[in-house]
């Protein structure tokens, strides 16, 4: 939990970051920029064109300049300026305005007052300049009169200087008195040219003043200032800007660590359960071969067991033929010491005791059988009856003792063989045995009996123990299987005996199982006939 | 080791009076241009606007662009006829008579201003005084775009040339460019103000000093010997008074444009270019021959009687400047 909050926490002061930076930026976009490069330009060329402009006019006034393609050239080219900056005024936004519209504004209408001012100063100048240069030609002829040289040497005199009414007067006194063709058109031009010079003066001090200088300086020095001020402004924001994207930049480190540690942490983790997982492994195994070793143990144990559960079993019936001899024997000591010698007794009772030890010689026999069959004997073919025989054998004592019969139903032939481990075999028998006699020795019914049927199927003998017992408990079929599990009393059983016999069977492919199809509880399991590979 | 060192100052010295001896011959060969108030037209290459010039003379000949498919600009400004109509006064839709002299369009884009009384900055907006003109094409911009879009290949021309396709300011800019193509470079005259003095004859040359020393060069100057200024008609002499005849609006002049008592009369000084073709003279076409235009200028506007001598070299004089026909012009054959 405490992971996500910090992370979440993380990623919010992320977004914060970006959006102060976002907004910083635009914010700090100094609005100016875009037409900042281009006023200036403007400018220039406004201080340019007006120089260039003052010069020009200085020299058509000085007679100079007589093609007036460069005085137009320059005028459009203020003309173009004034366009420029009346455009630039629309850009700017309400608070811009207020500061430089107006300025501007009054710079442009005093370019364009002028330049008709120019218009005239050209118009003017042309027509002073053809009387004024009739006049001269006049004076400086050969033949020229006094007054002729006078007027001239008057407009030379006004051309440097102001008019002077008192040369005004003269010149007109004086033309009033002339009245000969050349005359009238000298006195059309001298009135002219006196009539013009004032015009062009006036005109011409229009051109060459210097306020427009003054006014484009003022201008400049405004919008400098102003952008000054912009780029101040601008320039904190650009700060905060800079400071929060060192910020973000410190943020997104931070991130790519956290990033790298916990895809390394990750790694880590997957090798660690990689290790883990192959040492639970290890762990599970050895603990999987230890439980094969006990239940080896167990199984030896049990076999043990069994052996001793059976060895019981073996004394005991070792100890009934055992007794008949010995009965036997002190009969027959107690008609030798009465000197009886009754050939009859003699005989059966001699018969008696052969009969019983050969009996015993068999039961020991079985027992060397079944004590060899613990060294892990290889499955061999061996005589199915054989089998039943010799378990039958050792549990006849058991048989006789609690008056059970034993019956058999054998399907198959007699010299049929089964390959097996005999002795195993023979210890499931004798436990199946066992659990039927206990069976039966419990029940209340009358009949008292074990059948053992042999049969044949698909190349298996079927061998099937049933008793005349009562039955096994649903509820435990399952169980009686199972190790441990004993419906005896401790003295009588181990609780292995099933789960061993069980055991046997399915090491030699078979299956040990009750049959409910029967209605007295059959024990059946199957065995691979010699024939079958 | 010296032996090179000489061979190598000969070398120097050859290479040096070589370079002295080319640039005598060529000084010598080449003439200096001479620095008169009057320029030669300017050699400027429209090869690389061919598309737009050829579209602009489909324009300027195009009879759509008048009220009633008659009139087109070529009509009072024959590119045949010096660029004007011969007439003294034009003749619009419906046989209307004008009321001013149709000046030449050759060389129109090197003056200062369009019109006679200057009320046009560019010749783009020159497009805008015939067009709607109730006496001279009598049109709407509106019809005319229409009637144009419904020809296919001006709808194609245009889309292939401006972004914005056909619209009246395309429409403008065209006629513009063409007419700006419309110089007349190599006048006799020119020539002579490029360095070559056997341009003009002896006459032809007293004539132009004579031009000068009159005072015509003070208003008829700059590189179209005019069209960059404004000047009073009858500055020494009453001439609207002398010609008689009621005063027409056109006479008024620049007065019609900027309202001001001293603009009247006042009008754009006209170039004096191909000015043998352009009969009849001055803006109310009231002068049928050069010889009597010279005379009158120089009564009304530089107060001189003129001799017939000095008349007869300054109108010599006027008819060196005569260019050739605008290229674009004589490559389909007209002259």
């Amino acid at each position: 939990m405490n992971w996500l909050v910090k992370n979440t926490i993380f990623l919010f002061v992320c977004m914060v970051t970006l959006s102060a930076l976002v907004f910083l930026y635009i914010k700090g976009e100094n609005r100016l920029n875009k037409s900042h490069q281009q006023i200036l330009t403007s400018f220039s060329r406004a201080e340019n064109l007006e120089a260039l402009l003052r010069i020009d006019v200085l020299k058509v006034k000085n007679f100079m300049l007589s093609n007036y393609d460069s005085i137009v050239s320059t005028s459009e080219g203020l003309e173009q300026v004034c366009q420029n900056f009346r455009k630039y005024t629309q850009k700017l936004n309400a608070q811009d305005s207020m500061i430089f519209r107006k300025p501007i504004m009054e710079y442009c209408n005093y370019v364009s007052k002028r330049l008709i001012v120019l218009e005239r100063f050209k118009s003017s100048n042309a027509i002073f300049r053809n009387s004024y240069n009739y006049l001269q030609k006049l004076a400086l002829q050969k033949d020229s009169n006094k007054e002729m040289t006078f007027i001239w040497s008057a407009l030379v005199y006004s051309r440097m200087h102001t008019s002077d009414s008192s040369v005004k007067k003269r010149i007109n006194d004086m033309m009033v008195e002339k009245s000969d063709a050349e005359s009238s058109f000298a006195s059309l031009h001298t009135l002219k040219v006196l009539q013009i010079k004032k015009e062009i003066d006036e005109l011409g001090a229009v051109m060459l003043a210097e306020k427009s200088d003054m006014m484009l300086m003022k201008l400049r020095a405004e919008y400098f200032q102003y952008y000054e001020e912009e780029s101040k402004k601008t320039a904190r924001y650009r700060s905060a800007l800079f400071g929060f994207s060192v910020l973000f930049f410190i943020l997104i480190i931070l991130g790519l660590i956290k990033l790298l540690r916990a895809s390394s942490a990750l790694r880590y983790a997957n090798t660690n359960l990689e290790h883990r997982v192959q040492k639970r492994t290890k762990d599970l195994e050895e603990s999987n071969k230890r439980v094969l070793e006990q239940q080896k143990t167990i199984v030896s144990s049990s076999k043990l067991a069994a052996i001793g559960e059976m060895s019981g079993q073996i004394a005991h019936e070792m100890n009934t033929p055992l007794g008949v001899i010995s009965l036997a024997a002190s009969s027959l000591k107690k008609k030798v010491a009465v000197g009886k010698y009754d050939e009859d007794l003699f005989e059966k009772k001699l018969d008696l005791i052969l009969k019983v030890t050969d009996k015993l010689s068999r039961i020991i026999e079985s027992v060397r059988k079944l004590s060899k069959g613990e060294d892990g004997e290889e499955h061999k073919a061996v005589r199915v009856m054989d089998l039943i025989e010799d378990a039958a054998l050792l549990c006849e004592g058991c048989f006789k003792k609690y008056n059970i019969e034993l019956k058999t139903n054998i399907l198959i032939n007699r010299d049929e063989e089964a390959i097996c481990h005999s002795t195993e075999i023979e210890q499931v028998l004798i436990n199946l045995f066992s659990n039927a006699i206990d069976a039966v020795r419990w029940s209340s019914k009358e009949e008292k009996w074990v059948m053992v049927e042999v049969t044949k199927e698909n190349g298996q003998i079927c061998i099937a123990v049933s008793d005349s017992g009562d039955g096994v408990p649903e509820e435990i079929q399952g169980k009686i299987f199972e190790p441990k599990f004993s419906t005896k009393s401790l003295a009588d059983g181990t609780g292995f005996g099933l789960a061993l016999s069980t055991q046997i069977i399915e090491q030699h492919g078979g299956v040990l199982r009750l049959d409910l199809n029967k209605e007295e509880t059959t024990f059946v399991f199957n065995l691979s006939l010699k024939h079958a590979a | 080791m010296e032996d090179l060192l000489l061979r190598r100052r000969d070398y120097i010295l050859k290479l040096v009076l070589f370079v002295i001896g080319q640039v005598i011959g060529v000084s010598v060969v080449c003439a200096k241009p001479l620095n008169e108030p009057i320029k030669p037209i300017p050699s400027i290459d429209f090869t690389k606007r061919s598309d737009e010039v050829k579209l602009g003379r489909m324009l300027f000949e195009e009879t759509l662009l008048s009220k009633d498919n008659s009139i087109s600009c070529s009509s009072c400004h024959d590119l045949s006829r010096g660029g004007a109509d011969g007439k003294s006064h034009s003749v619009g839709v419906n046989g209307s008579v004008g009321g001013i002299n149709a000046p030449s369009v050759f060389n129109s884009g090197l003056n200062f201003r369009q019109f006679w009384d200057g009320r046009a900055v560019s010749l783009e907006d020159q497009v805008d005084g015939p067009v709607q003109h109730p006496k001279e094409m009598g049109a709407k911009w509106t019809g005319v775009v229409e009637r144009l879009k419904q020809r296919d290949d001006y709808v194609k021309e245009f889309n292939k040339i401006y972004p914005d396709g056909l619209n009246k300011k395309n429409i403008k800019k065209a006629i513009a460019t063409f007419e700006r193509a419309l110089l007349t470079p190599n006048a006799k005259f020119d020539s002579f103000l490029k360095g070559n003095s056997k341009a003009l004859t002896s006459l032809e040359k007293i004539g132009y000093k004579n031009f000068k020393s009159y005072g015509c060069i003070s208003c008829h100057q700059g590189v179209n010997v005019g069209g960059n200024m404004y000047q009073t008609m009858g500055v020494m002499g009453q001439y609207f008074v002398d010609r008689g005849g009621k005063l027409t609006p056109a006479d008024l002049g620049r007065f019609n444009v900027t309202k001001v008592e001293s603009d009247k009369h006042v009008f754009r000084v006209p170039s004096l270019r191909n000015v043998e073709l352009t009969a009849p003279y001055f803006h109310d076409g009231s002068v049928a021959t050069l010889e009597e235009a010279v005379s009158k200028m120089a009564k009304y506007q530089l107060g001189v009687e003129l001799s017939q001598e000095d008349q007869g070299s300054i109108v010599k004089f006027l008819k060196t400047l005569t260019g050739e026909a605008p290229v674009i012009v004589s490559k389909k054959g007209k002259k």
